[in-house]
């Protein structure tokens, strides 16, 4: 009795409906590609990490309970490449007072819960004159504001606002544009350069590093991948052939990450990169394997030919490939067992990857080649009425 | 069975390297097994250097960014920049907490007095601050008063406003400015009266010249010489007179008046030489006259000469004037400006916002939105370790007497990292195992042979093996994200020894080829397809490698050095296996 081969069955349907397949799946890649644009980036590494544990429950209770639980940090630096007229001291009474400025214009902003600086001893006292050694004296019995907020030899000081909570990329970067302006109100004397960060400034830092990272690891391998492969095949088409469905794999990776309600993370960024490295060995060997019977195929009925190639391809080499992806799904699904998030998101996020880049070598791909193949038959067919005309 | 290293149809050969390379193999694999087991056993003990580290935002984004840098720079000179939070909240089986009370108010006192005396700690922060801070540096304060604090603002008010010194500065500049309009002007009159004054000198040097002249050729007449002439003549006509008198035959009347007569001419003659000397005097007083006069002309020169040099000095001042007050205009335009935009902008700061304490905001940070939690917020001093500092928290965490129906933790980004870093082993001898279970049950049923399966294991095992080793001699260490590398290794080198064993089935149990061919054909068939695959694997993990998010990179350097051993060890240790067990296989068999 012949063994029921899924392979062979797939690569007849292939031959059989092929226009159907390739329309459904240009249709799909549409549909992901539309919700691939929407691709979400998470940069609050503390939801990636594993909830069943008090430690990070309640770490995200106080973010979302209390007020002012991130500070964003100014740091105040003296420029040491001023000559003329420097500031010799962050004590200096021109820093203090922009300081004292700073922290009243921020005070302003109802988004602000706090602002601790070494302005705050200066809170009881005469600021406008004042003199450096009366600045000095006061910071020196200031306690610990000069112990957490001067730096020891005197040429930087710290100062940190506690912000309401804030979420999203947008809001953080409208309130560090928002402090930056203060900063700009707040007239910080020439030879001093002040600058922002803290953990909500990383998070947002971090969204701009995930978008970037995501394009130009995936830019990177496919132009790389591509390259290598035109070194091998010697042809650029026969080299975008084998890339097609790695790039279609990518847009449906993006699509089925967002529906199925992931987010790239510090973690999955630049699993499309992965991807595409090792998805190529499936097109390639399914592309070879096509070419290879096609060649090497003595049957002078094209249609017999294309059928027995896409046959050999998917019913034995995709077989294999098949076997061989699974090994890599299944190491990247184990990763899902793991109670980090962080690492279950990104064996899901990868098996996601190397399902979506499988499934198009195999059931798309060669049915691209049948049409070629199709296509090249009824051209060859054209030019020989011609000939016997 | 064939016994050449042709192939059915005889058409192809295997190249002669290959031939080489399956001799090598089946001559001396027990030494390559004995050679790869002490290179393992040396990088095994390697790979125990290889620790798991604690992962943050820290250690994400590229030291290189703007934000890092500033981020190093505040830790390298103020304090650790992670907050540490130590919850406090009710527990379960109470319905309802107060942080109100008393009670709570004196623990956390006393758990910031614990927290402070460890020398790591910089700074402590909790609603027991703000108490302090707003109650006269005091903790002690009624529930009903507290609550009162909390829903009241405080106001500040500042001594001197700055704007009243700036716009006193704006002012008194402001008559700075006329003052040197009104110099201007009066510098410009008063040059205009010294040359006036000058012409007036001109006019009296020319008045008091013509003076002078005058007096000079009347003083140079000669008024001595006709009186003292007239004064001989009145002296000869009264001696006459009185020679006449005497003259005989004059009557005594005629006589005596003529003598009278003479008399009175001598009178007149004495008078006369009154009118000489005054003459004379005259004379000396009309030199004084011109002597004064030239003094009068010198000194009119040198007034003159003193206007010309006032002038000029004058004139030298008025441009400067000039100069200084436009530049004041220009100043004092720029001032009003920028005492307008200020104004503007600490108006508010200064007049109305700046020190108006929200209580209820600032407690905010300390008491949840329901009151049924405080968090107290430590600082640890820079460059602190947490790891040690953690579990010192902790210890005490656990010694301290906590009030009834609350509970306690600490948590925060460092231990938060900390545990991370505890659970990551747990996690990746997890998920590796289970990588592990699939794969072999994957290679049960794609080959159909137990040991064969156990053998292509040997090509992730000692991958594995070799890249951790290896990590450990570079000192690479792992993380929470880098440590999934070690599953998805397993499941990419893996397809190595698949390929290459199914090749070999397909070669010495399917074609019944001899060992030396099978191998040979094995490495021929399988070699450039792994290669190309490995390198286009690679290439993907080289641009995973060019990722800013430095978590990447670790993981795509990790997967490099995974692949390429586990592509040796599929062509080095699985080979001389897969020899080592046919040569046992045809013993039994023969």
């Amino acid at each position: 009795m012949k063994k029921f081969n899924v392979f062979l069955k797939l690569a007849e349907f292939q031959y059989n409906y092929y226009p159907a397949i390739i329309l459904t799946f240009l249709i799909l890649t549409i549909l992901f590609g539309f919700y691939g644009v929407n691709m979400g980036f998470e940069s609050n590494i503390n939801n990636e990490f594993p909830k069943n544990y008090d430690v990070f429950k309640y770490s995200d209770y106080i973010t979302d309970n209390f007020a002012g639980t991130e500070g964003i940090l100014v740091n105040i630096k003296i420029d040491e490449n001023i000559i003329e007229n420097p500031i010799n001291e962050v004590t200096d009474k021109r820093v203090i007072q922009a300081l004292y400025r700073l922290d009243g214009l921020l005070r302003e902003e109802s988004k602000i819960v706090e602002v601790q600086s070494l302005a705050l001893p200066f809170k009881y006292v005469q600021l406008y004159p004042l003199t450096t050694e009366v600045t000095n004296e006061i910071i020196a019995k200031s306690g610990v504001i000069k112990d957490v907020f001067l730096s020891e030899d005197k040429s930087a000081t710290l100062m940190v606002i506690y912000p309401q909570k804030l979420s999203g990329k947008e809001t953080i970067d409208n309130f560090v544009k928002l402090v930056e302006d203060k900063i700009q109100r707040a007239d910080f004397p020439y030879g001093t350069s002040v600058s922002i960060t803290g953990s909500p400034v990383l998070k947002s830092d971090l969204t701009t590093y995930l978008e970037n990272d995501f394009l130009t690891t995936i830019i990177i391998a496919v132009v790389f991948i591509s390259l290598l492969l035109w070194i091998i095949m010697k042809k650029l088409t026969k080299a975008l052939l084998v890339m097609f469905p790695l790039l279609l794999g990518i847009v449906w990776f993006s699509g089925l990450v967002v529906i199925l309600g992931f987010k790239l993370s510090i973690s999955t960024v630049a699993t499309g990169a992965m991807i595409l490295g090792l998805g190529v060995e499936y097109s390639i060997f399914i592309y070879t394997k096509f070419v290879h019977n096609i060649k090497d195929s003595y049957e002078e009925n094209d249609d017999k030919k294309i059928l027995d190639s896409i046959k050999g391809a998917v019913g034995t080499t995709g077989r294999a490939t098949v076997g061989s992806a699974m090994t890599t799904i299944a190491a990247f699904l184990a990763l899902g067992i793991s109670e980090i998030p962080m690492i279950q998101n990104l064996g899901f996020v990868s098996a996601i990857g190397i399902s979506s880049v499988l499934i198009l070598c195999i059931v798309f791909n060669p049915c691209i080649f049948v049409l070629i193949e199709k296509i090249k038959s009824i051209k060859k067919n054209n030019r020989g009425d011609l000939n016997v005309k | 069975m064939s016994n050449s290293l042709d192939n059915k149809e005889g058409k192809k050969t295997v190249e002669k390297g290959y031939k080489f390379f399956s001799n090598f193999i089946i001559n001396e694999y027990i030494f390559i097994i004995i050679f790869i087991l002490i290179i393992s056993a040396f990088l095994a003990v390697q790979a125990l250097n290889v620790e798991i580290v604690q992962f943050d935002y820290k250690s994400i984004l590229p030291e290189t960014s703007r934000t890092m840098t500033q981020l190093n720079f505040a830790e390298d000179n103020f304090m650790n920049t992670d907050m540490v939070n130590i919850l406090i909240y009710k527990d379960e089986k109470s319905s309802h907490i107060n942080f109100y009370d008393e009670k709570y108010i004196r623990f956390i006192d006393d758990l910031e007095s614990i927290l402070l005396s460890i020398p790591a700690v910089e700074n402590v922060q909790s609603m027991n601050t703000l108490i302090k801070v707003k109650n006269n540096g005091s903790i002690d304060i009624s529930k009903s008063n507290f609550k009162e604090l909390i829903s009241k603002n405080n106001e500040i008010k500042m001594p001197i406003n700055p704007l009243e010194y700036m716009q006193k500065y704006v002012n008194n500049f402001g008559l700075l400015n006329d003052g040197l309009n009104n110099q201007y002007y009066a510098i410009s009159e008063l040059t205009l009266i010294s040359s006036k004054i000058r012409e007036s000198i001109e006019m009296l040097r020319e008045i008091i010249s013509q003076l002078d002249s005058e007096t000079s050729s009347l003083i140079s007449k000669d008024v001595i010489t006709g009186p003292n002439k007239i004064s001989i003549g009145l002296e000869i006509i009264s001696k006459n007179l009185k020679q006449i008198s005497l003259a005989p035959g004059m009557l005594p009347e005629y006589s005596n008046f003529i003598v009278q007569n003479a008399y009175g001419v001598d009178l007149i003659n004495q008078n006369f030489d009154l009118v000489k000397s005054g003459l004379i005097e005259s004379k000396e007083d009309g030199v004084k006259l011109n002597n004064a006069l030239s003094e009068i002309l010198n000194n009119l020169e040198k007034l003159d000469e003193g206007l010309i040099e006032y002038e000029y000095n004058m004139n030298l001042l008025k441009e400067k004037t000039f100069e200084i007050k436009n530049n004041t205009n220009k100043f004092n335009l720029e001032l009003n400006k920028n005492y307008k935009m200020l104004e503007d902008h600490l108006y508010f700061t200064f007049e109305k916002k700046q020190f108006t304490f929200n209580n209820k905001e600032e407690f905010s940070r300390f008491i949840s939105k329901d009151n049924s939690a405080t968090r107290v917020q430590i600082t640890l001093k820079k460059k602190s370790d947490f790891e040690y500092i953690g579990q010192l928290i902790s210890d005490m965490l656990d010694k301290i007497d906590t009030p009834e129906n609350v509970k306690i933790i600490l948590t925060g980004m460092p231990p938060q990292a900390t545990k991370l870093q505890k659970l990551v082993p747990k996690s990746m001898s997890e998920s590796s195992s289970f990588a592990g279970i699939f794969i072999v049950i994957i290679l049960l049923l794609l080959l159909h042979r137990v040991i064969l399966s156990g053998f292509t294991l040997s090509t992730i095992l000692f991958g594995t093996l070799w890249t951790f080793g290896f990590l450990g001699i570079i000192g690479m260490n792992l993380n929470a994200a880098s440590s999934a590398a070690l599953s998805m290794i397993l499941g990419i080198g893996i397809d190595f020894g698949i390929q290459i064993v199914s090749e070999f089935i397909e070669q010495y149990f399917n074609q019944k080829k001899y060992l030396e061919d099978s191998l040979a054909w094995t490495v021929k068939l399988t070699l450039n397809p792994i290669l190309i695959t490995t390198t286009s694997a690679l290439i993907g993990f080289v641009a995973m490698s060019l990722a800013n998010v430095k978590i990447m990179q670790d993981m795509s350097y990790i997967l490099i050095i995974g692949i390429i051993f586990c592509l040796i060890a599929a062509f080095v240790v699985l080979p001389s296996l897969i020899v080592g067990y046919i040569k046992v296989y045809e013993k039994l068999k023969n």
